[in-house]
């Protein structure tokens, strides 16, 4: 049984793949994750300067999931180089993830990092704010998208990952501008917009006042952008939101996911990604398959009736 | 080595109230934890909450046992108050800081603000005969909400108890009892440490009556923690200087010189 999968020229051991801004730098989970179990790491997203990030609280538990608001927190590209990528170990493949305020910013984090071996591919976080236009995310607008992978894409030979918002209406529109740049995948999605306020305090909890749910309470939807993206483009999507157990990452998979994104369920479960691993083998094994092509996409392709209301 | 485990509840008693002492069998925990240092825990079973707790360890017999002193705030601790001998537990941990050991010089004044006693006590526990004194402050709004551990008197430490209502020891704040204790300490600034464990009021009123006597003050701190190990930085602590420190990693247990409490109390 093959559970290998390929995004571009890339093999990755298995497909799943730590979600960014869950797993650090790449290895503090050392001693809990059995890192082995993992095609991938995305770092934290790292920006050209090191970020503060955002005043606490940073994080709500709303039981269903959490959300957060760590404001793209990170050390910088320069002490990322020097300081944590050299020392690095890890038994699977590591993507970069970068964010920038401004499109150039993009362009120069992509050419920092080309060339490095210990990196595999490079994952664009186009949900930062865009100081040039207004705090947008940049994912909102597919010239922007356009704009910043291209910038990406001209600088370095790394398969790019295109990190999409979770947009609900106009999803293909940003995902097909991140191809027409040349976007070697897409991660779909990110965190969704999200508050929780405090009935004592008669306030927001986030000291940012909002932030980004993930886990299992966006999971429903996360698979219905990954449905409607695995069928309309042919490059692979990683599926990101909720993905939890097993089931989950089959279901995504069914969708047309090609590979998994793991993230908050860590911190639930630190032993969620081997897990996940030995479900799917013994899923493929009950259903007689041998490689996650045979079920990829099986249940993608039929035509929506118009069920929201 | 591994840092997690599926462990075993030997005991989950309730002391009074909100208070419980879970006693859990952790013998990768148990034999390398030290004071200030916690675990975050989770019912092995239990689909709620999302994100694991942090706990600071009250005990260990250096050997297999380590226990928690827990006070139920809300639903998750309502939820670890059904915890019964027998059920599994995952444990991560040691994780985070220390309090720095104690040396023979050494006059210690530990505070406490109400359920910011269990690390102290540890503390205590472990280096009361390590040093030249050492003193155990604890307050608490009344007493029903004031837990002073059995046992440490008799190990030589001095243990003063208050309640701002005044109904169980001494009337006043923690910080009242520092007070006293710092006039009492008739020693050298050098020699004396002071170390806090509370509300993060409390722990500014400590470390500015620390500076103020030129002693070293350690603060075991607390923020909405979710990783546990450094990697999500949801725990953020206004660091001195500016940019954050985070209580998982940086702490619990950081000089209280290193944190910007102005920003800290503000946000």
């Amino acid at each position: 049984m093959n559970i290998r999968v390929r995004i571009g020229d890339l093999e990755l051991a298995t497909p799943v793949i730590g979600a960014s801004g869950l797993f650090g730098y790449g290895d503090e989970y050392e001693g809990l994750l059995d890192y082995a179990s993992m095609g991938a790491i995305v770092t934290k997203t790292v920006t050209l300067e090191p970020r503060a990030g955002n005043p606490p609280p940073r994080m709500v538990d709303v039981g269903s999931g959490i959300i957060n608001s760590i404001g793209l927190e990170n050390i910088g590209i320069e002490a990322f180089l020097k300081d944590r990528l050299p020392a690095l170990a890890l038994p699977c493949r590591l993507f970069v993830s970068i964010g920038g305020a401004k499109i150039d910013e993009y362009r120069r984090l992509a050419g920092m990092l080309d060339g490095i071996p210990s990196v595999s591919a490079v994952e664009v976080n186009i949900s930062c704010p865009n100081v040039e236009q207004g705090g947008m995310a940049f994912g909102s607008n597919p010239g922007i998208t356009r704009k910043v992978i291209e910038g990406v894409k001209g600088e370095t030979a790394y398969p790019v990952l295109a990190k999409v918002p979770p947009v609900i209406w106009g999803l293909e529109d940003i995902c097909g501008a991140a191809i027409e740049a040349g976007a070697d995948a897409l991660t779909v999605a990110n965190t969704y917009p999200a508050i929780s306020l405090d009935a004592g305090s008669e306030k927001p909890v986030l000291g940012a006042v909002t932030g980004g749910l993930s886990g299992g309470a966006v999971k429903p939807i996360s698979l219905l952008l990954v449905w409607r993206a695995a069928a309309a483009f042919d490059i692979p999507v990683l599926g990101a939101g909720g993905i939890e157990g097993p089931e989950d990452a089959i279901e995504f998979i069914l969708a047309g996911a090609s590979a998994l994104q793991v993230g908050s369920a860590i911190l639930k479960d630190y032993t969620a990604p081997a897990r996940i691993v030995e479900g799917i083998a013994r899923y493929m094994e009950s259903k007689g398959y041998s490689s996650l092509d045979d079920f990829r996409g099986k249940a993608a392709g039929q035509e929506e009736l118009g069920g929201e209301e | 080595m591994s840092r997690g485990s599926v462990c075993k509840v030997l005991g989950n008693e309730r002391l009074r109230e909100r208070f419980y002492l879970l006693r859990i069998e952790a013998p990768s925990v148990a034999e390398t934890c030290r004071p200030g240092q916690f675990v975050m825990l989770r019912s092995d079973s239990a689909a709620w909450p999302y994100l694991n707790r942090p706990f600071s360890i009250y005990d260990s017999d250096g050997d297999s046992v380590i226990e928690i002193v827990y006070e139920v705030v809300g639903r998750a601790t309502a939820l670890m108050a059904e915890l019964a001998r027998g059920d599994k537990v995952c444990v991560i941990g040691p994780l985070g800081t220390a309090f720095s050991p104690a040396d023979d010089r050494l006059h210690v004044l530990a505070v406490a603000g109400g359920i910011g006693m269990p690390p102290l006590a540890f503390y205590c526990k472990r280096y009361a005969t390590a040093c030249e004194s050492m003193t155990l402050v604890i307050g608490a709004r009344s007493g029903i909400d004031l837990l002073v551990p059995v046992g440490l008197m008799g190990e030589g430490v001095d243990v003063i108890a208050l309640t701002e209502d005044g109904t169980k020891g001494r009337k006043g704040l923690a910080t009242d009892g520092l007070t006293e204790s710092l006039r009492a300490a008739e020693v050298d600034a050098s020699d004396v440490r002071i170390i806090a464990c509370g509300p993060k009021r409390m722990l500014d009123v400590v470390r500015r009556m620390a500076l103020g006597a030129g002693i070293a003050c350690e603060v075991s701190v607390e923020e909405i923690m979710a990783c546990g190990v450094g990697a999500c930085m949801s725990c953020a602590v206004p660091a001195a200087g500016g940019g954050y420190l985070h209580a998982c990693k940086d702490g619990p247990v950081i000089k209280a010189s290193e944190i910007d409490f102005d920003r800290w109390l503000a946000s």
